[in-house]
């Protein structure tokens, strides 16, 4: 166990999800990643695009350059065959915070996540799963169910490639909904319980990606990884994006779930969201891309909705260094829920084959209208992320 | 008196000036459209510099050079240049249409639809070529699109890390053309 825990603990990575490469040109997330939605793990040709176009360039590269060897699975050491794809990641993050009223300061290591993805290919067939090792939290992703040091699967699931454009799936997998983002504890993320952290849950999706549409719809069964059944939603989620133009995207999205006793609220919850989506780079330096979303909540005797999103403008400085922008926000209609208003400002540099280094600074507000009670939060956090 | 009006409506004849040949004038934008699996969008663009229009022959010969092509990504463009194209064997690539088929001069908005030869890696392939022809402040703006395919062209259908562009492509062009 104690091999499996250090071999867990050393291969790494959360899903990372980049909606700025339409800047590029790349409006569909399929060529890169395996998943056809976006985030975990990356196609060949999607390693080959992080080595061409994200990672920071240290010489002047002729016309023909290519990606070496490194753009492989452990860069390159262990060569593997075509039917198979293995991968993984590791995100590790200092937090500074203080928040207040009452003034609370925190500051402390987190291994964010420690993934080892796998995909199998044979034929039209595929084969999806993931194993990682939580420090904490990923609560909705458990296999086993100690207070810390966990291992979970966040995604596993079985496909079957129709042709070149659409994909049937069945089994754990990301929520399809709004703008699949690295940053999951956006409000937005949050308030919507789509986020690639631990919110996925077992259904069965169609994605299409196609030069002018592309869309994902699911069923869901529910999260596994709870029980009993009642604490398990159905229901289902989708999204359509159009592409008018290969750096424009525009989309709506909606979801509906239901499940007998919410194991957050501990009470019949029906949930909706219907969100807007859209991305769109003027010039190849700049993207701009946001989403908005309206919620209605029906939690046993409590009804109410509420509104949430955010809008971010990722500047690439040069090629490997970000700088990012973003507004947020939540709101709802009843005053015993809190109303909240974010900032970040975020650095990323994608320094190495296979690594990145990024520093948020994130300020939140959330107002309280029934207490009146108003929380301040400054956040402060550094994280490496390398994958293989 | 017959013989000398006669004469004179000969002479008259003999000086008409031949029909103006046309000229093109400003940048022109031109570029071509392809897609491929997985959603792939290449929308490639051309150097202003890369593109010419001439007359010859009763024929207008729209002329693009292979390496002013920029689809987004220079390892792309190399690929399409060094291994697909040939753009060293073929550097350009050209569309030949009628003369008496493009509607200019003109007055007002046309749209036409244009038989032409495609002309690319060598190949001639037949195509139509779609065309709004509008009178502008100087000359007539011209916007036209023709569908290729490059696998008719002898081209190897690309293929990159399993990633594949199709080869059904569309071609297009705005640009103003002035008599001269």
């Amino acid at each position: 166990m104690s091999l499996l825990v250090a071999l867990l603990w050393l291969l790494v990575g959360p899903a990372h999800a980049h909606s700025w490469m339409i800047r590029e040109g790349y409006a569909t997330c399929a060529e890169c990643h395996l998943d056809p939605s976006g985030g975990g793990l990356l196609t060949d040709y999607g390693r080959a695009q992080s080595e061409i176009l994200m990672r920071m360039p240290y010489e002047d590269r002729a016309p023909d350059w290519e990606p070496g060897k490194t753009k492989d699975f452990l860069w390159g050491a262990v060569p593997l065959p075509d039917w198979l794809e293995l991968g993984g990641a590791s995100r590790s993050a200092y937090l500074l915070q203080k928040s207040g009223p009452p003034d609370v300061n925190t500051h402390r290591f987190i291994q964010m996540q420690a993934d080892l993805r796998a995909h199998l290919k044979i034929d039209h067939f595929r084969a999806y799963g993931s194993l990682a090792l939580a420090e904490e939290g990923a609560r909705g992703a458990l296999i086993t169910s100690a207070p810390d040091m966990n291992i979970v699967s966040r995604e596993h699931w079985l496909g079957y490639d129709l042709n070149d454009h659409m994909l049937v799936r069945a089994g754990r997998m990301p929520l399809p909904y709004g703008l699949r983002v690295e940053e999951h504890t956006l409000l937005a993320r949050k308030a919507t319980q789509v986020d690639i952290n631990d919110r996925q849950q077992v259904g069965a999706a169609w994605a299409y990606n196609g030069k002018v549409v592309r869309t994902e719809v699911m069923g869901i069964a529910g999260n596994f990884s709870v029980s009993p059944d009642d604490y398990r939603e159905r229901g289902g989620t989708g999204f359509v994006e159009w592409l008018p133009f290969s750096r424009g995207a525009f989309g709506v999205s909606a979801l509906a779930a239901h499940a007998n006793v919410d194991p957050e609220f501990l009470v019949e919850r029906t949930r909706q969201a219907y969100g807007v989506t859209a991305r769109y780079s003027p010039v190849e330096q700049i993207v701009v891309y946001g989403e908005g979303d309206f919620l209605v909540e029906d939690r046993d005797s409590d009804n109410f909705t509420g509104n949430t999103g955010f809008v971010a403008v990722d500047y690439q400085i040069v090629q490997g260094l970000h700088l990012k922008g973003t507004g947020e926000w939540l709101s709802y209609s009843i005053d015993t829920q809190a109303d909240t208003v974010g900032a970040w400002g975020t650095v990323q540099w994608f320094f190495a084959p296979h690594a990145d280094i990024r520093v948020d600074v994130i300020q939140r507000s959330a107002n309280t209208p029934s207490t009146g009670l108003k929380v301040d939060t400054t956040t402060g956090l550094g994280q490496l992320h390398f994958y293989l | 008196m017959r013989s000398r009006s006669l004469a004179g409506l000969i002479l008259c004849l003999w000086s008409l000036p031949a029909a103006a040949e046309i000229k093109m004038i400003g940048k022109p934008k031109v570029g071509f459209d392809a897609d491929g699996s997985a959603g792939l969008d290449i929308a490639a663009t051309a150097a202003p510099d890369g593109f010419s229009v001439k007359e010859e022959n009763g024929k207008v010969i729209f002329t693009i050079k292979m390496t002013s092509i920029d689809t987004g990504i220079e390892l792309r463009n190399h690929h399409m240049c060094d291994k697909f194209a040939e753009c060293e064997k073929y550097p350009t690539a050209t569309l030949t249409i009628d003369r008496s088929k493009l509607p200019i001069p003109t007055t007002e908005e046309k749209k036409v639809s244009i038989p032409g030869t495609f002309n690319a890696h060598g190949v001639d392939q037949p195509t139509t070529v779609d065309m709004t022809v509008k009178p502008a402040k100087n000359g007539w703006e011209i916007d036209g699109s023709f569908k290729f395919n490059t696998t008719n062209q002898g081209i190897a259908i690309p293929n990159y890390l399993g990633v594949t562009v199709y080869p059904d492509m569309v071609g297009h062009a705005k640009f103003t053309l002035v008599d001269v």
